[in-house]
Parts: C-alpha cells; structure tokens; sequence
C-alpha cells in the first residue's frame, strides 16, 4: 500500500509543499526525491509506510465508499494507534451507543492486520465520541455505586453493550462497600451495582436481608432517580418511596 | 439506488487469501437490497470470523452506509 505523487514547483520546497496538501500529509510522514531541481523543480513524494498511516488510508478508502464526507486525521502514532474522523453528520458512524463505530474499527483491524505478523489494535473515533462515552459511563458508574452503599440497596444501570458494562466493572473494582455483576440476555444485558451488606456472607441466590434498621427514609436529594439510571420501561421508583427488591440472580461476569 | 458492491468488495478483497475469487453481485429490491458475495470455500470461515463475528461487523458497515440513503442492504455469502 505505498503511495507515490510527483509535482513540481517553482522550487522545490513549493514542490513538496503542494505533494503534502494533496496527500493530507505532514512532512515527517513522507520520502521526497528531487527530480528536477532548476527550471521547474520536480520531486516524487512518497508516503513512508507506517502502521497510523495505512491505517488512516484504510480508514479514508472506507468513509469514500460509504459515501461519508470526513477528515480523518491520526490523533496517536503509537500506543495504541488512535485515528480520528472528522466531519458533519456522522452520527450515522457512530451509531446507537457507539455500535457501528465500534464494528467500523473492527473492519478497520481486520483489513490492516491481514497477512501480517506484528498485529496491533487500532481505535478509531470519531470527534472523540468515545472518550466522552467512556468518561460519562465512568461518572454514571460512581454515582450509582455511592447510592448503592448509601441506600443500601441494589442499583440497575441501563442497559449496555459489553465494552461499556468492562468499563463498570474496571471503574468499581476498587470502590469499597459495594460490587458489581452483570445480568440478563444481550442486548438488555445491564451492570447491577450490589451494596456489600446484601453481599458479604451471603449467597446471592438467597432471599434479601430483612430491612435496614432505620426504617425511616435517610434518603439524600443527591440520589434521586436521574436520567440514565435505569431503563424507561419496567419498574418505575418514585423519589421518597422504597425501591422494590427483586431476588438477585446467579452472579456472573459479562 | 447506490451501489453498495464497491464497498463490499474493498473490504473483503483486503482480508482473502484469495481475492481472484470474490466476486460481489447486487439483487435490487424496492427498498431492501441484497449484496451477495461468492468466495473461495477456504476464506468463507474468515469473512465469517469466529461466532460471525466478521461479517456483521461487515454488515453493520453497510447498513450505515445505506442508512443514509434510507435503504437496506443484506449482505450474504452464497
């Protein structure tokens, strides 16, 4: 996948100057060979075969067949090789939650790493969707888990494809007084953030502990219902009223 | 209609081992179109992948594709 273009200038930085507008290229990135130097300078640019580099070809011959209009441009030359797209309406890339970008970077993967023996992984994102996704499921996660330890009661997160419930998991691994599991069947699979005192000692098949000794509701304003805690559908809590117990099931990891 | 061959033919032409042998052909339907892909026997387990893991990362590539022009597109392996 070497790409080669020859242009000439006025004098030869002109040259290569116009060879990296056409490419989309920083200088750093190609092999120039002067031609010509004087009259006309002529030079063959060439584009150095790097990992990002084929990447980001892979990554802008794709977007040009999907008929997608976008700058794609390499935001990580290493570790890991991160491409980002750029451009107006692509929420069809990105797709419900990140699907579709998340299949696109697949394709992406499987093209670049065929018939090669130095695999590496490839992330590809668009206008920095999935750093943002990530940090909001990453503040959705501790919120949830601080009213699990304070309410002393089980926590449903919404539904979410497998990546985001790993990022759960990995973000409450080291929060105190509570644990997490996922349950149900794709795509309704969601994270359930348990409070250690419905989990220590205690099988999770078993029937939930008798209520919290303070009956009395001690809940805070700070964990009222929000958006995003739990699907629109189904069981519905009220703020002030008691949150419905449901037997938990068999714990196992997403 | 948009032709959706091109974009089928890209990507897996770029992970056969044996991309003489792909041929790609459209069946036009009203609103939902069928890419129907012929390969040689050794590579319909890699565009498949593991648990068809491949080809609906494949398809979910396409359906975007023809999302925007408010079409559908099954892609399959004949």
């Amino acid at each position: 996948m070497t790409t080669s273009i020859e242009t000439s200038g006025a004098t030869v930085d002109e040259a290569i100057e116009r060879a990296l507008e056409e490419l989309e290229e920083a200088r750093e990135n190609v092999e120039v060979e002067v031609l010509e130097d004087a009259p006309q300078a002529r030079v063959r640019v060439t584009l150095r075969e790097t990992y990002a580099g084929n990447a980001r070809l892979a990554v802008m011959e794709l977007l040009s067949k999907m008929g997608i209009v976008a700058q794609v441009y390499v935001r990580n030359v290493e570790d890991p090789v991160t491409i980002d797209i750029a451009g107006q309406d692509l929420g069809v890339l990105i797709g419900w939650r990140g699907e579709t970008l998340r299949s696109f970077q697949a394709v992406v993967n499987l093209i670049i790493n065929e018939g090669r023996t130095d695999r590496r992984r490839v992330i590809v994102d668009v206008e920095r969707y999935r750093l943002r996704r990530e940090e909001t499921v990453r503040e959705m996660a501790l919120r949830l888990a601080q009213r699990a330890r304070r309410s002393g009661e089980r926590v449903l997160m919404d539904p979410m494809p497998a990546y985001e419930r790993r990022i759960v998991h990995v973000t409450l691994d080291a929060e105190p007084g509570i644990r997490t599991e996922s349950q149900g069947e794709e795509p309704n699979r969601r994270v359930v953030i348990w409070p250690d005192a419905a989990a220590a000692g205690r099988r999770p098949t078993e029937t939930p502990p008798a209520a919290a000794p303070e009956a009395t509701p001690r809940r805070s304003f700070a964990d009222r219902p929000r958006y995003g805690d739990r699907a629109r559908s189904g069981e519905r809590v009220r703020f002030g009223e008691p949150r419905p117990t449901t037997e938990p099931p068999p714990a196992d990891e997403s | 209609m948009e032709d959706y061959t091109g974009l089928v033919t890209y990507i897996v032409k770029a992970i056969v081992s044996k991309p003489e042998a792909v041929k790609v052909a459209m069946v036009e339907g009203e609103r939902t179109h069928r890419v129907e892909l012929t390969l040689a026997p050794e590579d319909v387990g890699k565009v498949i992948g593991r648990g068809g893991r491949n080809i609906d990362a494949i398809r979910s590539v396409v359906r975007a594709a023809a999302l925007k022009n408010h079409e559908r597109v099954m892609v399959e392996i004949v």
